[in-house]
């Protein structure tokens, strides 16, 4: 590769640095291909796996704000059933059995909860979600999802015959605050638009 | 805004320091120059470096029952291994056309 492409590539990296870090661009960027919409009663609330078990046990940061946001969701009458999604990794326990657990231990009768310990990406949450679902005739859902990720599960799903609706499963941090969340969050949407070039070649969309 | 004004002022101190002990300080263009090829490398290295953990990711995934979350991509570990990458190759480059 040439001298001048690199430094136009080098010059375009710094630039991005600055606009990212230190302006709201990455927000308009995030609203634009995640936006925002409003809960929605469905029959079921699926909440995604997201970030599984840390090794001491307990679930990580954003499971357990997913997990919340599900509960949360349960608890005001969206659904009356409750999903909980995430597979174990290595020796830890699934994330889905210590969501479950979490679920109990905050009121959500048991009868009510439905697990999938088995999927390890979007694609295979939806397949195993919708062999649980299915037996109960359940068609409409409210997706618990991060925000990058909400309109690739959205459509992964709507793909499997679900009608699809979606909540953000880290509510309020859709207004980033600093320079670090910021690049970070431009990272996930890197990731997220890789994920989505990917489901769009394999045919999952 | 903290953080720019910190690192302006760093900037411009080290800036004052060079000039008042004598050192050339001409050529500002021709450094950024400079910088923007550094950056430049390192981005290739960074863009390289995804682009192949994602093919080995799914390579793994597809080739044996083995899962890996393309998530581990997302470490900022990767991003100062490229940096170091970059920095290294690039003062290389130079110390052979130099």
């Amino acid at each position: 590769m040439g001298r001048t492409l690199i430094q136009a590539l080098g010059a375009c990296t710094i630039v991005g640095f600055f606009l990212t870090a230190f302006t709201p661009a990455v927000d308009l960027l995030e609203r634009l291909t995640a936006p925002e919409e409003p809960a929605q009663r469905a029959e079921a609330i699926v909440v995604l796996g997201v970030g599984g078990v840390a090794p001491g046990g307990g679930l990580t940061d954003r499971s357990l704000r997913a997990t919340l946001e599900g509960i949360r969701l349960y608890r005001e009458g969206w659904a009356p059933l409750l999903v909980l999604s995430g597979a174990a990794s290595g020796s830890r326990r699934a994330e889905a059995e210590v969501r479950a657990e979490l679920a109990r231990q905050l009121g959500v009768p048991a009868s009510s909860i439905l697990t999938l310990s088995t999927a390890n990406t979007t694609r295979d949450e939806a397949l195993g979600i919708r062999a649980l679902l299915e037996p109960r005739a359940v068609r409409r859902i409210l997706l618990v999802v991060e925000a990058p990720a909400r309109m690739r599960a959205s459509e992964a799903f709507s793909r499997v015959g679900f009608q699809v609706a979606t909540a953000s499963s880290n509510p309020g941090a859709a207004v980033l605050r600093n320079p670090e969340d910021r690049l970070h969050e431009l990272k996930q949407l890197g990731l997220e638009l890789a994920a989505r070039a990917y489901y769009r070649v394999m045919g999952y969309l | 805004m903290l953080l720019l004004v910190v690192a302006g002022m760093t900037s411009l101190g080290a800036g004052l320091a060079l000039r008042r002990s004598g050192v050339d300080t001409r050529g500002l263009g021709a450094t950024l120059g400079e910088v923007f090829a550094l950056a430049g490398t390192v981005t290739l290295f960074y863009l390289a470096n995804v682009t192949l953990g994602l093919g080995i990711v799914l390579g793994v995934r597809s080739l044996s029952s083995h899962f890996i979350s393309a998530y581990l991509l997302d470490d900022s570990s990767l991003l100062v291994l490229s940096l170091l990458q970059g920095v290294v190759f690039f003062c290389w480059r130079r110390r052979r056309s130099g």
